[in-house]
């Protein structure tokens, strides 16, 4: 059972990707970012920062990703599997099993029951300098559910793989976008995204039909190409202290027939010592989703407890969140993330917790 | 140094959140059917089914017209009731409809028919408006499909039971034996329909008719008129859970939906060959109200009463 399971899963990860299937827009975060709560529009200095606010490229280094993999897993994700690993005799003579044995099972799988679980894959490959950045990046997601249904139980699976070729620059604001207001460092940013979308189309299975073959061969995969176009701004309010930014996602942008919403993300962050870093997101300006204004709040804070180790918190969503981070100087790095993620349009409608790792080779 | 330490306190917290899986500005969403929704679905992790069931009757009232709402109440229904698929299964697998055997249900308790009648009853009212497309939200006809033939079928079973058309299966109520035939066509047989004329007719409030004494006579009007519409409300439930569950048979599940269709025929038939229609072949046996209620198997085809002539013989039984 576990084997199949996983056999599953891993070719559904290979096929696609996110619980988002039916958002058009991007979506690609990194660990450090998630156990900061989310937020990372003015935090971002290495490759990333295409993917958060490509104004942010203004302050990078050089920075090469020669090796760079993030993973989520769901919590419920490991709790189910832990489940179906202490019953797996169980559920290999479920027909031979008594009704009470079966009822129990039943009442035992009632924590997973109607939630989406998931796990993901980001890999990343990119190289990024001062101004400048170029590279690949993917986020596949997988998220499942069952649903033990009124008379008929069943699971569904869904999930959308992104690949995305990017590229960003980023420019010092011309005098005349200043106003005589803004002084300090002021920057702006342009990336551009090419994207090909897998999706593994939401698939409903009966009880019975939950065997590999039919699941493999009941799939429907599409395909789907389009491009996006994102300006980002960042404005140093305090150097070296306190900046602001702006992210506007897919100003101009298109993806198979759809063409995804221009959605604007605001974002603040302070350096309060050497060691101490807030930061603040606040994503959706314009209510374009609906969302219950606590849903799109992320607050976080890194700490460098010593050069080489990073203890980081938030709250995302509502949601705390934390990490720890250990860079040996940008070649070898491991960044660890405890989050949760709100699925519904309300704080504490449907959260569930994930653990993410991101490891990286690079220069 | 103070700020660094309030930073290790809060970092100390986080996980002491994170393990409560709390949300921190939960309080500010309000008792939406969403939010109520989502309620209902986390008692529902907890096995709540009754906390679960209230929350979702609460989101039905809100929006009557949710989808979600609807599905869910049904779910939690069946789940807080115990008659889930597998227990189901267990009580239908266990018939095997040798001779003598009761038709489903027909046996039991009146406080145990009466609570699965209830339930699916639920379910029906529940899902019936999903199907028929009269709501919003996640759940179409087609997720429902089988759930809602299922509830009709049992629901049309059971109806045998609520022979008041009250809803309810209560002491109140005619209980029809009703057993299985080995080699009749219809497979069942209703045993006691005489005993049912004479429940009605005799029946405290209102009196239907005086109760005359006679050797033969014809049924009063107005019982024949109340058995027939009994019988056409079943066999309309029936048919109903037929058109569904016939129509989804067909390649999803892997059913035969012959197979499914003779069964339901079956349940039909037990009523349909019972109606009393003057001139009509009820049972399409080829003979026209061959029986009187009195019984006897007068045409002695191995069934009792069926399509009867009008008349009856209270004598009989008083």
């Amino acid at each position: 059972m576990l084997y199949r399971l996983l056999l599953i899963s891993v070719c559904l990860l290979l096929l696609a990707g996110s619980a988002l299937a039916d958002n058009p827009n991007v979506k690609y975060v990194t660990v450090r970012s998630l156990s900061m709560g989310g937020a990372g529009i003015t935090t971002m200095h290495d490759f990333s920062a295409v993917m958060y606010n490509p104004a942010q490229l203004a302050k990078c280094d050089f920075h090469l990703d020669i090796v760079n993999i993030q993973a989520r897993v769901g919590k419920d994700v490991i709790d189910l599997f832990d489940f179906f690993e202490e019953n797996e005799e169980t559920f290999d003579n479920f027909e031979d099993a008594t009704l009470a044995e079966q009822n129990k099972l039943l009442d035992d799988l009632a924590p997973f029951d109607d939630k989406w679980i998931g796990f993901g894959g980001y890999p990343t490959i990119g190289m990024s300098t001062r101004n400048l950045a170029i590279g690949f990046y993917a986020a596949a997601d997988v998220d499942v559910k069952t649903d033990k249904g009124v008379f008929d139980p069943r699971a569904y699976l869904h999930g959308v793989g992104d690949y995305v070729f990017t590229a960003g620059y980023a420019f010092e604001m011309p005098e005349v976008t200043r106003l005589g207001f803004f002084n300090n460092n002021f920057y702006g940013g342009v990336g551009f995204k090419y994207i090909t979308r897998y999706y593994v189309e939401e698939l409903r299975l009966s009880a019975s039909e939950i065997e590999f073959d039919d699941v493999y061969d009941t799939l429907i995969t599409s395909k789907e190409t389009g491009f996006g176009i994102d300006l980002g701004l960042v404005y140093d309010l305090i150097p070296e202290k306190v900046s602001l930014g702006l992210m506007v996602n897919d100003v101009i942008a298109n993806l198979g027939d759809e063409k995804p919403a221009t959605i604007f993300n605001v974002g603040a962050s302070w350096q309060l010592s050497k060691s101490l870093l807030f930061a603040a997101d606040y994503n959706d300006f314009f209510f374009h989703r609906g969302e219950n204004i606590f849903n799109k709040l992320n607050l976080g804070a890194e700490y460098a407890l010593a050069e080489i180790l990073f203890l980081r918190g938030g709250i995302g969503q509502g949601y705390p969140s934390f990490g720890l981070g250990l860079n040996f100087g940008n070649v070898f790095v491991i960044d660890g993330a405890v989050y949760g993620i709100e699925k519904s349009n309300s704080p504490g409608g449907e959260g569930s917790y994930n653990y993410a790792i991101r490891l990286k080779l690079g220069i | 140094m103070k700020l660094r330490l309030m930073f290790f306190i809060v970092f100390l917290l986080l996980p002491a959140f994170i393990i409560s899986g709390c949300n921190i500005f939960g309080w500010t969403t309000s008792k939406s059917s969403e939010s109520l929704i989502e309620e209902g679905k986390e008692l529902m992790r907890e096995a709540d089914y009754s906390g679960a069931q209230a929350k979702f009757a609460e989101a039905m009232a809100e929006e009557p017209n949710n989808s979600d709402a609807r599905y869910y109440h049904a779910k939690a229904t069946v789940h807080a009731s115990g008659y889930n698929a597998l227990n189901l299964a267990e009580i239908i697998s266990d018939i095997d409809y040798s001779d003598g055997d009761a038709m489903p249900f027909t046996d039991w308790s009146v406080s145990d028919a009466n609570k699965l009648y209830g339930v699916m009853m639920t379910v029906s009212n529940d899902l019936t408006p999903i199907y028929e497309g009269k709501t919003d939200g996640s759940f179409g006809p087609t997720d429902i499909d089988l759930d809602l033939g299922l509830a009709e079928g049992f629901l049309g079973i059971l109806s045998f039971q609520d022979t008041d058309s009250d809803n309810k299966i209560t002491d109140d109520d005619y209980r029809f034996s009703i057993e299985y035939v080995e080699g009749s066509e219809s497979g069942f047989a209703i045993l006691n329909l005489l005993e049912f004329f004479d429940y009605y007719n005799n029946s405290p409030s209102p009196k239907l008719v005086p109760n005359e004494v006679a050797v033969v006579q014809d049924i009063p009007a107005a019982l024949i008129i109340l058995f027939n519409t009994f019988v056409d409300n079943i066999a309309e439930i029936i048919e109903r859970a037929k058109i569904i569950v016939v129509a989804i048979a067909v390649g999803e599940y892997g059913v035969d939906p012959e197979d499914v269709d003779e069964v339901l025929d079956e349940i039909i038939s037990v009523a349909y060959n019972y109606k009393i229609e003057i001139g009509v072949d009820n049972d399409g046996d080829g003979d026209t109200d061959e029986e009187v209620v009195d019984g006897i198997d007068n045409d002695g085809d191995g069934l009792i009463d069926e399509d009867s002539n009008g008349q009856w013989d209270p004598a009989l039984i008083f």
